[in-house]
């Protein structure tokens, strides 16, 4: 089981946990979704984070066979929108913007930046985990997933 | 997650609960089109919804084995002549009633709302297809809570001439999605 947690500029912060959600004591999309600052997502042993003011995201993937009707969850991640604001001025037009870290129990921590062009804005970076085996990507799409 | 997804037979009717029987066909014949619809209960809309096959996961009670049973249905869409084509296809176009023109054939397996599962086609979780319109999703691969009628689509197997070994054939279809709480 997992839970998020979303930080924000105020200081402030708020925890969905699985639990909470199953029971409507808890959701993403109908809590706080302005003035985020950073966002955590742990599951089990994985845990990953994007940091930065900015608008985010967070969604889960299941897959479903047509005759057992119980959805499986296998992969977890947070999105979050990339804006021209991010993008460092001091360097170059096309340097470090926002640190994305990415954690792995079995691994232990580990944090990179990741280098954005001025043609990623208006995408979204994507943060993601695969609860089956906890390995933990990061990729920039056009879309929200 | 605080969401209830349910296959149906009908519109709005009750939980499918076992497997789904194509039924018997012959050599070069396609079984009738068994139609699925598909509603849940989200708050939200789930996003990214595809359809993939892949080995049957429940307990095997075939001629062969789960994943020969799979990589032979892969290859009768892979496979380019008439009498050596067929597979499971699938017709997403419930909107114009299922036109022809949207069930494949061995020179013409992409359309536009309908494709054969094969080899990176609705093979894997990595090549699932995504809903197309002609489901009744106003975009492709999301579902609102509640659509009516449900999201629907049809499916059948074709046998292709060629094939020389009888025996009854399993795999699982899965739906993929994504949702937020």
């Amino acid at each position: 089981m997992g839970h998020w947690v979303k930080y924000f500029i105020s200081g402030g912060k708020e925890v969905g946990s699985d639990s909470d959600i199953k029971q409507g004591k808890a959701s993403w999309s109908k809590g706080y979704l302005t003035g985020i600052y950073g966002v955590e997502l742990f599951h089990n042993n994985t845990s990953l984070s994007i940091t930065g003011p900015g608008e985010y995201w967070q969604s889960d993937t299941y897959e479903m066979s047509l005759f057992e009707n119980v959805p499986v969850l296998i992969n977890r991640r947070i999105e979050r929108k990339i804006t021209a604001s991010d993008f460092f001025y001091t360097c170059s037009y096309k340097n470090k913007i926002f640190t994305l870290t990415l954690s792995n129990g079995s691994t232990g921590n580990s944090a990179q930046v990741i280098h954005l062009h001025k043609n990623q804005i208006g995408c979204w970076l994507i943060a993601e985990m695969n609860v089956r085996n906890d390995s933990v990507i990061h990729y920039i799409s056009k879309e929200r997933v | 997650m605080a969401i209830l997804i349910t296959f149906s037979a009908t519109n709005g009717g009750s939980s499918i609960t076992s497997n789904i029987a194509h039924g018997n066909t012959s050599n070069g014949l396609t079984t009738t089109g068994q139609e699925i619809f598909i509603r849940h209960d989200g708050l939200n809309s789930i996003t990214a919804a595809k359809l993939y096959i892949r080995p049957y996961t429940g307990t095997y009670s075939g001629d062969a084995s789960a994943n020969l049973d799979f990589l032979e249905l892969l290859s009768w869409g892979d496979n380019l002549t008439l009498n050596d084509f067929g597979g499971f296809q699938i017709n997403m176009n419930a909107i114009e009633s299922y036109t022809a023109g949207d069930w494949s054939s061995y020179d013409n397996k992409d359309r536009t709302h309908g494709y054969v599962c094969r080899t990176g086609i609705a093979d894997s979780v990595g090549n699932a297809v995504l809903l197309s319109t002609g489901t009744g999703v106003a975009t492709a691969g999301v579902i609102v809570a509640g659509s009516t009628p449900n999201i629907r689509f049809k499916s059948r197997v074709q046998v292709p001439t060629n094939e020389d070994t009888v025996g009854v054939r399993l795999w699982d279809q899965v739906l993929l999605f994504t949702y937020t709480s």
